[in-house]
């Protein structure tokens, strides 16, 4: 993740670097008066989608819905592992349930040590990404699941195993 | 208890030779994450292997992998059984959805409009019409469920259904005599296969996934999928095929990694 961080700073300071050498109009086909050029410079600065302004930062919903969200039968989804970003185990699905809010919750096998002798938390869907046969942790780093209270599942509807779930995708 | 006492290795270098080596690639190892691992080791592990180079010259090494990779391109082809047929599983072992892969994130996926879409062809085809999704999904089904196999050391069963390439080569007039079968993407990514392997039983441009239509990160609405292939040679979003003698770099070839890329 690092990495890929350093690597959008990067074509974000050479599209940066590729504007402000534009000499000709022909180079640049919108630029054509210092007006254009100082909007060609702000688009160079923006990252492609927007997801790593720390100022504005997406909403976890939208980082949710550009990720295409794909059908999965919950009863495939339970017993997966929860990765985090760099690929160690926060945990397995033991639960995927619906709260009175309507909202999806996963609910995870939380533990330090790569998932054994863990304790439940309850992780929103959004925050999930599937990844074949493993699910990681794109938008609740280790931290979260370490502060998380103990989940005990009042006033929520398990979904059967049969349910199918929206599931964003990930690529980690 | 006793504490072992640990004896150098048999095959230890008296002296270590030159570390250039090591100080050049050092890049490559502090810049670690998985995929930077196998490319780096895989340099690394090849460079033991090439006596008589000079290995402090990137040149060399350059040229040396090139070599290798070349040579393993030859053993692949003429080891290739064209009608030997990979083992295939039962729908319910198949993963849904797949697992998504590209050179890109998943929100860098460009979708493609199925309406106004049309696959491109040219070169030794007789029949270079250019065809809609509708009329691709008109032509006879093939169902494969095979084990998708990514160099990145992962793998799932997935099940894809459409057209059988070669079937759909012969419809077209392509000459099967030619060498490559080259796929440009809608994303610019480029990848080619070798004819015997365009041409084996279970090569075919896939339409669905699980029984339904493919969606936008699995490449809609037309991918490649041949079992006999790892998974980046399987091009997705495909807008245009060419049949051709002349091999052009692709892809993954021109950032080194194997043309070949047979199971």
């Amino acid at each position: 993740m690092e990495c890929a961080n350093r690597m959008r700073v990067a074509s974000s300071a050479l599209a940066l670097t590729a504007a402000m050498n534009l000499a000709s109009p022909a180079a640049a086909p919108t630029l054509v008066s210092a007006d254009n050029r100082l909007v060609v410079l702000a688009q160079a600065m923006v990252p492609p989608t927007g997801m790593m302004d720390t100022q504005h930062p997406m909403p976890m919903n939208e980082r949710y819905l550009k990720r295409f969200p794909q059908d999965a039968r919950v009863g495939d989804l339970i017993g997966l592992p929860v990765l985090d970003l760099s690929s160690s185990t926060l945990g397995y699905v033991q639960q995927v349930v619906r709260t009175p809010a309507g909202e999806i919750k996963f609910i995870v096998k939380y533990s330090g040590w790569w998932g054994w002798f863990g304790r439940l938390v309850a992780v929103p869907l959004e925050a999930l990404g599937l990844e074949g046969r493993q699910l990681v942790s794109l938008d609740m780093p280790p931290s979260e699941y370490a502060a998380a209270p103990i989940w005990h599942g009042t006033e929520v509807t398990p979904l059967p195993a049969d349910a199918t779930v929206r599931v964003a995708l990930a690529r980690n | 208890m006793s504490i072992r006492i640990r004896t150098a290795s048999l095959f230890r270098p008296p002296a270590w030779g030159d570390c250039t080596v090591i100080k050049e690639s050092r890049s490559l190892v502090e810049d670690f994450n998985r995929r930077g691992v196998l490319r780096g080791g895989l340099t690394l592990g090849a460079l033991t292997l090439l006596t008589g180079c000079d290995v402090s010259e990137n040149e060399s090494v350059q040229n040396g992998l090139r070599a290798v990779s070349s040579w393993n391109d030859g053993v692949q082809a003429a080891i290739f059984r064209p009608n030997h047929l990979a083992p295939t599983f039962s729908p319910s072992q198949v993963v849904k959805p797949p697992r998504f892969n590209a050179y890109y994130d998943i929100e860098e996926v460009k979708p493609i409009d199925g309406a106004t879409w049309k696959l491109e062809l040219a070169g030794l085809i007789k029949n270079k019409r250019p065809w809609t999704a509708q009329q691709i999904y008109e032509l006879p089904e093939q169902e494969l469920i095979i084990r998708h196999i990514c160099v990145e050391g992962w793998d799932y069963i997935g099940q894809w259904s459409g057209p059988n390439l070669r079937a759909f080569l012969t419809g077209i007039g392509a000459d099967l005599t030619a060498r490559y079968v080259y796929f440009i993407c809608n994303d610019d990514f480029t990848e080619s296969i070798d004819m015997p392997s365009a041409l084996h039983p279970q090569t075919i441009l896939a339409t669905k996934y699980a029984g339904a239509v493919l969606t936008d990160p699995f490449g809609y609405p037309l991918r490649l999928r041949t079992a006999v292939k790892l998974g980046y040679k399987n091009a997705k979003w495909i807008r245009a095929i060419e049949v051709t003698n002349t091999f052009r770099p692709t892809f993954w070839s021109k950032q080194g990694e194997n043309w070949f890329a047979g199971i």
